[in-house]
């Protein structure tokens, strides 16, 4: 089940939100306090964020910058009583899903709601299948590796041969032995995972994706 | 002292001051000269006796031996004749005399008397007089200020050229007239200060007047007022105060508008809480007691209701903040239209809003033109205000002009304009309307548009009411694309 956070400084607002999220069976749990939030956040739990811009401390935007900062998956949904074009262009640029301004209807609240409750899974999958994925890539030694790169680059075994100055049948064993190590049906279906979840070496550029501030 | 002796005549010509020369009748010789003659002239009366009119005169043309005779032959002739005649002294100095030239017939034989008199100072004393009157006249003639003098009753007993120019008639027809006719109001103006002045059916112009009676030699007494023209301080000074009042009215207006945004977010969020309250205890309720159902519906269409009237006056403030800008017409009329409506529904008035399907791009300061929009539509709603309820109606209309500008008019059925201001001095600040504290009125309307290179004007309805039309110049249409949507 995917949580929904709630963070506005208006307790009450808080409450009516979960109030209604809980009539259609969404679980939902309010802050009014950004740190407190930031303290009890589960990254291992998919969730999404209904996230308010204008906060005492530490505003809206600081909360998403934080979260961008570290890497967190989680969809935010901003609220605002004031909301222009610029803010919410700037909210929708830094990766929120949706910007409503208050008062609010209801019903599009939980529309946007459900959505973003769909992207946070999406997400929250996809980050899980990277980690597994960067996880079985861990155990292979360094030349593996630079096997592997090659292989993803479409490099044929003779070439690769070539490049390493190693012969054809040692590539061939590093291929067994690649597909042993992380546990891949095929080397076709883990160079498939590779190019689709991205990172597949430390220090890899596509690293970078998760730290858009930077 | 009835029988004077000759001795005593003799006496008395010898004490005159006149000077007196005698001449023969014929010839002009001298004959006798008075001792004051004498005394002027440096002459005894022997050395004078041979002397011709060169000898004793100034060497001029007027004084020649010639004209001297003619002189004295008109005497003759006429029994008198005067003349001015410059005599020349043994010394050599002239003096400018007075001389009167009588013939008489004495006993032995007819003469001819000049008595004469030093004029020089007097003809002096004349002509600083002329130069100085002649320079008078020409100051007063380009004399800026009006200058009258009036009597007790306010008749003009004495008006400068100045002040006739001025009023716009001549001297004369300002002579003798009563000056209470010049004066707007009626009042003669009895001490200093801004008075409207001007001839009986012109132009009345501001005037700066000052007063002070007047006493001169009992041949000039009364009121004098010295008066200049200010009107073009006056409409200055007007204008500036009408600045004045729009700047205070704009300063208002972001005052009101802060603290409406800061109402409109702080009441957001207890509206947005009550409805999700509502729509949580529906979504709970499911298909439950109908009734309750009913009365929750009913709390969420309330709801709705408060949040398009915050829609509205946030999406007011919001252009409050921008300047001169493109925009459409027909988007500052749609931004005006809750407020307009709201008015309206006081008032129980029916307004129809016509705008055209045409995109109406203009160049404005688009709050200050939603002013005067909504001056306009609240002048009219209140108008109709007073009339049978199923007459109140109101018409706002936009349109493209054939020569190119956008176009509103507000049409309304009322009594239609006043007579007097007429229509195109409505706007002129003589006619405020009633100045109820939410409209800006017509004047500051006028300057808004006139201001963005627009017009306005007023017309009659038919068959009855007023209609007020506002042009401004239409934008280029390129500018329209690329910026109507950033």
């Amino acid at each position: 089940m995917c949580l929904v956070y709630i963070l506005d400084d208006d307790e009450e607002l808080c409450t009516s939100l979960a109030w209604l999220l809980e009539s259609v069976g969404i679980r939902a749990r309010c802050f009014s306090d950004a740190r407190a939030f930031l303290r009890s956040y589960d990254r291992d739990r998919p969730a999404c964020l209904v996230l308010d811009v204008r906060m005492p401390e530490i505003s809206g935007f600081g909360v998403q910058e934080m979260l961008n900062e570290a890497g967190a998956a989680l969809p935010v949904v901003f609220v605002s009583a004031h909301g222009d074009i610029r803010m919410s262009v700037r909210a929708l640029q830094n990766g929120a899903v949706d910007f409503l301004e208050k008062p609010y209807d209801p019903q599009h609240m939980l529309d946007v709601v459900q959505a973003a409750q769909r992207t946070a899974r999406e997400r929250f999958d996809e980050l899980a299948q990277r980690r597994d994925l960067l996880r079985r890539l861990d155990s292979l030694t360094s030349r593996e590796r630079e096997v592997l790169d090659l292989v993803v680059d479409s490099v044929p075994s003779k070439q690769i041969a070539g490049r390493l100055g190693i012969s054809t049948k040692t590539v061939d064993v590093h291929r067994t032995r690649i597909r042993e190590k992380t546990g891949a049906q095929s080397l076709a279906t883990l160079v498939r995972d590779v190019l689709r979840l991205g990172p597949s070496a430390p220090g890899h550029p596509t690293r970078a994706k998760a730290r858009p501030h930077e | 002292m009835n029988d004077l002796e000759p001795a005593d005549f003799r006496a008395l010509t010898q004490a005159l001051k006149y000077c007196v020369l005698l001449h023969d009748a014929r010839t002009y010789d001298i004959l006798w000269a008075n001792q004051a003659a004498c005394d002027l002239l440096e002459w005894t009366v022997d050395e004078l006796k041979p002397l011709k009119a060169p000898d004793m005169s100034k060497n001029a043309r007027q004084y020649s031996r010639e004209l001297g005779h003619r002189w004295l032959g008109q005497a003759v002739e006429d029994g008198v004749s005067a003349t001015e005649w410059c005599y020349r002294s043994k010394s050599g100095e002239e003096f400018l005399t007075e001389a009167i030239a009588i013939r008489v017939d004495l006993p032995s034989r007819p003469v001819v008397m000049v008595q004469f008199r030093d004029i020089a100072e007097e003809k002096a004393v004349r002509h600083d007089l002329f130069r100085t009157e002649g320079r008078l006249r020409i100051f007063l003639g380009n004399l800026a200020e009006g200058i009258v003098v009036l009597d007790d009753d306010g008749g003009v007993v004495f008006a400068s050229e100045s002040a006739a120019k001025l009023l716009g008639v001549d001297v004369p027809a300002l002579h003798g007239t009563d000056f209470a006719d010049y004066c707007c109001g009626g009042a003669v103006p009895e001490r200093e200060g801004r008075y409207r002045l001007g001839a009986p059916g012109g132009e009345p112009r501001w005037y700066a007047v000052t007063c002070q009676h007047i006493d001169i030699e009992s041949d000039l007494r009364g009121r004098l007022l010295l008066f200049y023209d200010i009107t073009d301080r006056v409409r200055a000074e007007e204008e500036h105060r009408r600045d004045t009042q729009h700047l205070n009215h704009l300063a208002r207006n972001n005052a009101m508008g802060d603290m409406a945004m800061a109402i409109a977010h702080e009441v957001s969020q207890p509206l947005a809480a009550a409805y999700n309250f509502v729509e949580g205890t529906r979504a709970r309720l499911g298909t439950g007691d109908e009734s309750v159902a009913w009365g929750l519906g009913n709390a969420v269409r309330q709801i709705e209701r408060a949040r398009r009237i915050l829609g509205s006056l946030r999406q007011y403030v919001g252009r409050l903040e921008q300047s001169e800008q493109l925009t459409d017409l027909n988007t500052i009329v749609e931004d005006c239209a809750y407020f307009i409506d709201v008015r309206a529904h006081q008032h129980a008035v029916d307004v129809e809003f016509d705008l055209s399907a045409a995109p109406l791009p203009v160049r404005c300061e688009n709050v200050l033109i939603g002013q005067v929009v909504m001056n306009l539509a609240f002048n009219a709603i209140d108008e109709m205000a007073r009339w049978p309820q199923g007459e109140r109606k109101v018409e706002l209309t936009t349109r493209r002009t054939a020569d190119g500008n956008a176009e509103l008019a507000v049409r309304d059925h009322g009594r239609g304009l006043p007579d007097d201001p007429p229509g195109d001095r409505i706007f002129d600040g003589v006619f405020t309307s009633k100045e109820n504290g939410s409209g800006i009125g017509l004047a500051l309307s006028h300057r808004i548009i006139t201001r963005h290179g627009g017009r306005i004007h007023a017309a009659g309805n038919q068959p009855r009411g007023a209609v007020f039309r506002f042009a401004l110049p239409l934008a280029p249409v390129q500018a329209t694309s690329t910026e109507e949507h950033a």
